[in-house]
């Protein structure tokens, strides 16, 4: 009888022993997102509860992101991430936090990490054409981290059409096209705003930045008809003067011309946007 | 005719309580109660859509509940039949091979019903439990038309699944081969579509995968494709339009259409099967 207490007791140290090992080892583990499956093979393990199977990802990737040690180097996780995103957004589009998620905890890892973003997004702006938001993230995607403010402001003109975006995105999808170098589509937006507010603060700000603009077409239109006549851009704006127009026009307070030929761009100097 | 269809249903009835007796199902509906009270936990873990996650929760965890009756009670209950020698005794009276299949069927649908009711009324007072204490920004809507449409589609696809499970029953014998084999054609539905959408891409420019296609085409006749019968997108969408009626009454029709003839074949088999 004592013989079996004694080996019972040896097994037992023996196994808390282990276990006190693996518990210590696994404190020093960092959290890590394994390579994960393509969408394929999850859809069909899941079948009927393919939606609850990828919000179930989505909760096993946010606990992840909160789990990270400060300091842990974005580029070890990045790759795998997208992939979870990419992966979730395939299984269930219609699941908004996905997008939200994706855009906050990866577009802001380099350019690589914002196109797999988009390419996210748009699976969601595909699935939900009446939502404002995914749009916007795309265009604030492809004007902050890629430097594409024409194509970002495309996005935004398309996305005031949808019902309930608000006012502010055709007007800083104005801004954005004048900085692509679409200041021409940028002054037509303004007026088109202008003509559909009703609010007489907003009026007045609206036609301050119109003669903005107009001045910025005046020396758009000049560049353009030096490209004509001398079959190349000039070197600089004040080449335009005087055979072109007789001076370059002041733009306004705030706003300021850049030149980098052929672009003109109109650009709001102490501004992020 | 009538006195065929009372047998039908007294051997219906006689399957239903000897169901309601059975400890194994009285678990499970246990154990599917105390899954779907975990919808009260599991929104929690969701920061924005929660009317969505919430319903596809108590969809899937109803699922998976009907998954167990079928391949554990369901299997168990025909297998059992002829490891009992229930079913001799049963025969024994004037009740002929074909009505022994239908009022099995009709049994077990009936448990399946109940089974359901029950999850789908406590789920429908879980989803309006969230919805009153999040705002409408996280849970936009829920309809009561949609939920039942949701549930219908559930309980065709479960429909189906037992029929295809009596088929196998009556051509091979014992529980747990016919557990695998249906497990496996669970299998086959669930991958035919991807499958299909696969072999649809490459089918536009190259002519051997256009015949593949075809071929998982008429595959789809036999291997259907649940995700036809999957409304509980529907449920949140913002949009709130119901599917077409056309598209309703074919997905539908084709559901009565394939149970139908998945017992006529079910029948068949038990009246050619020697049971000895």
């Amino acid at each position: 009888m004592i013989g079996k207490i004694i080996v019972f007791i040896s097994i037992l140290l023996v196994y808390l022993s282990a276990f006190s090992i693996q518990e210590r080892q696994s404190q020093y583990m960092e959290p890590y997102l394994t390579q994960i499956l393509p969408a394929k093979a999850h859809k069909i393990t899941a079948g009927y509860m393919v939606q609850l199977w990828a919000e179930m990802l989505y909760i096993k990737t946010t606990v992840f992101l909160g789990g990270r040690k400060p300091g842990q180097d974005p580029q070890s996780y990045v790759e795998n991430l997208a992939e979870h995103f990419s992966v979730i957004a395939t299984l269930h589009p219609g699941f908004i936090d996905t997008y939200f998620m994706c855009e906050s905890s990866l577009s802001s890892h380099g350019s690589d990490s914002v196109k797999k973003v988009n390419v996210v997004l748009e699976k969601g702006i595909a699935e939900k054409p009446d939502n404002w938001i995914l749009p916007f993230f795309n265009a604030f995607n492809l004007f902050y981290y890629l430097d594409e403010p024409a194509e970002a402001a495309e996005i935004l003109y398309k996305t005031t059409q949808i019902p309930g975006a608000p006012v502010w995105l055709g007007h800083l999808a104005s801004f954005l096209s004048a900085k692509g170098g679409n200041i021409y589509a940028g002054l037509i937006w303004l007026k088109a705003m202008l003509a559909a507010e009703k609010d007489e603060m907003i009026q007045e700000r609206y036609k301050k930045e119109i003669v903005v603009f107009e001045n910025a077409v005046q020396v758009q239109q000049a560049v353009q008809e030096y490209s004509d006549l001398y079959n190349h851009p000039p070197k600089e704006l004040n080449d335009l003067v005087p055979d072109i127009i007789p001076e370059i026009p002041k733009i306004g307070e705030g706003f300021s011309l850049s030149w980098e030929p052929p672009v003109l761009s109109l650009i709001r100097p102490n501004a992020k946007l | 005719m009538v006195s065929a269809i009372n047998r039908i249903f007294a051997l219906a009835w006689l399957t239903v309580l000897d169901g309601l007796r059975s400890h194994a199902l009285l678990g499970l509906v246990f154990l599917s109660i105390s899954a779907q009270a975990g919808g009260l936990l599991f929104f929690d873990f969701i920061s924005r859509d929660v009317g969505r996650a919430s319903s596809d929760f108590i969809f899937s965890i109803s699922w998976f509940s009907g998954f167990l009756f079928l391949f554990f009670h369901a299997v168990k209950v025909v297998a059992w039949d002829e490891d009992r020698n229930v079913i001799y005794n049963l025969l024994a009276r004037p009740i002929s091979r074909a009505e022994y299949v239908l009022g099995i069927f009709f049994g077990l649908a009936l448990l399946m019903l109940f089974l359901n009711l029950l999850l789908g009324s406590l789920g429908w007072l879980t989803l309006v439990w969230i919805k009153s204490n999040v705002t409408p920004e996280y849970f936009g809507h829920l309809s009561p038309g949609f939920y039942l449409l949701s549930w219908a589609g559930l309980f065709a696809m479960e429909l189906m699944m037992l029929s295809v499970i009596l088929l196998f029953s009556g051509l091979i014998r014992g529980s747990f081969p016919v557990l695998l084999i249906s497990i496996s054609f669970y299998a086959i539905c669930s991958g035919m579509p991807v499958v299909r959408e696969s072999f649809s891409q490459q089918a536009v420019s190259d002519t051997g995968s256009h015949v593949s296609a075809r071929l998982l085409q008429i595959m789809t006749a036999v291997f259907p494709d649940f995700s036809r019968l999957d409304f509980k997108n529907l449920l949140m969408s913002s949009a709130q339009i119901w599917p077409d009626l056309t598209t309703l009454l074919v997905n539908f029709g084709l559901t009565v259409g394939y149970i139908t003839l998945s017992l006529w074949f079910a029948c068949a088999v038990y009246n050619r099967r020697d049971l000895q």
